[in-house]
């Protein structure tokens, strides 16, 4: 009995989080440089585990899949050979105070696995080749409840977001 | 005589609300629609900015579209509601980027005339497409955003993916009614 209730616990959580796609839409005429960070969403995990890249991730100007330059990561893996701007290796910290570097094809980060299974896309740090346009920008989830899901620069001549269309997560920049 | 005046009303009611005229979306298209409608102001400024909120996502089967009498028609905030085959309960309002409010489609702060409806034109769609009854994405991602009028959501008004996929938004002003259709290919 013990053990049902431990194999429906696990399958509540996978079916609450999957990792999802990412996607993101660089349309505006300025080039990105960012952090991309996946976690828990459930305030009951306390947040844990989160994982973000450790090389910044750079995407020009105008790239996004209106020209098939946008970045897109199905998953911590195949995003290496699949994606246009691959991640080596990735940050993850099961606890804030547990932090290891695993390579992208480590077994830990494997679709299916824990990891993946209780995190999502949900957070970015960026900065851009325009100094006033760079902002932290999360979901709003339990975990984030007062986060910025969206930036506009003081002159109003950019914005950014981040939204989901069905589990998968968008990061979106634009520019007059 | 009479004729004539009921024109002039008729005429004088369409400059009167900003939002002008229908929002109609056409998915010629081999996938499934689904994505955010938004309306911005209509200066070109980003508030106030209409979004779809209940539900959030607008979803339009693959080949829906005016010649098989499935596409989707706002003709605006609130007609939409029992006028439109994908009728949108409620909207969220954004007066500026720190004042954020759901509004039910049949709030009086929402009809033709008022401040939100006066001053917002349909403006965008973000939006994603998938493979008939999945969450699958099209080929190239096919989605984003495509865009007119708007400082927020500033994009090209129409692109077409590496493998031919073509999605676009644009107007036609025949002078009295202004329409903007929203069509995937």
């Amino acid at each position: 009995m013990k053990k049902v209730l431990i194999l429906s616990g696990l399958a509540m959580t996978s079916l609450a989080y999957s990792q999802g796609i990412l996607i993101i839409n660089n349309y505006s005429k300025y080039d990105f440089s960012g952090t991309l960070i996946a976690g828990s969403t459930s305030a009951a995990n306390g947040c844990y585990p989160r994982v973000g890249n450790t090389d910044i991730v750079k995407i020009p100007a105008d790239s996004h899949t209106g020209n098939g330059k946008e970045l897109m990561y199905k998953d911590y893996q195949s995003q290496f050979t699949n994606s246009l701007y691959p991640t080596t290796t990735w940050e993850v910290y099961q606890n804030p105070l547990n932090h290891t570097v695993m390579s992208w094809d480590d077994p830990n980060l494997a679709p299916g696995g824990t990891i993946s299974t209780t995190t999502q896309w949900y957070a970015t740090k960026f900065s851009t080749s325009l100094l006033e346009f760079h902002a932290n920008l999360a979901l709003i989830t339990p975990c984030n409840p007062n986060s910025m899901d969206t930036y506009t620069t003081p002159s109003g001549n950019e914005f950014a977001e981040i939204f989901t269309i069905n589990g998968t997560t968008y990061l979106q920049l634009y520019s007059l | 005589m009479k004729k004539g005046l009921a024109l002039l009303s008729l005429a004088a009611f369409s400059f009167g609300s900003a939002q002008k005229g229908p929002l109609i979306l056409n998915n010629y298209s081999k996938y499934d629609f689904e994505g955010y409608i938004i309306a911005s102001n209509s200066d070109g400024g980003c508030y106030p900015l209409v979004t779809s909120a209940d539900p959030d996502l607008v979803k339009i089967p693959a080949d829906s579209h005016m010649y098989n009498g499935h596409e989707l028609r706002y003709n605006d905030y609130q007609d939409q509601f029992n006028n439109s085959l994908y009728p949108m309960a409620a909207w969220s309002v954004m007066l500026s980027a720190t004042n954020t409010t759901t509004i039910p489609w049949n709030d009086p702060s929402l009809s033709l005339g008022g401040f939100i409806s006066d001053n917002t034109k349909w403006a965008a769609s973000k939006f994603a497409m998938y493979y008939p009854g999945t969450h699958n994405n099209a080929p190239d991602n096919f989605g984003g955003t495509v865009s007119i009028f708007s400082n927020c959501y500033n994009t090209t008004p129409n692109f077409t993916t590496p493998s031919g996929n073509m999605a676009e938004i644009f107007t036609i002003d025949d002078g009295v009614t202004l329409y903007t259709y929203i069509q995937l290919y």
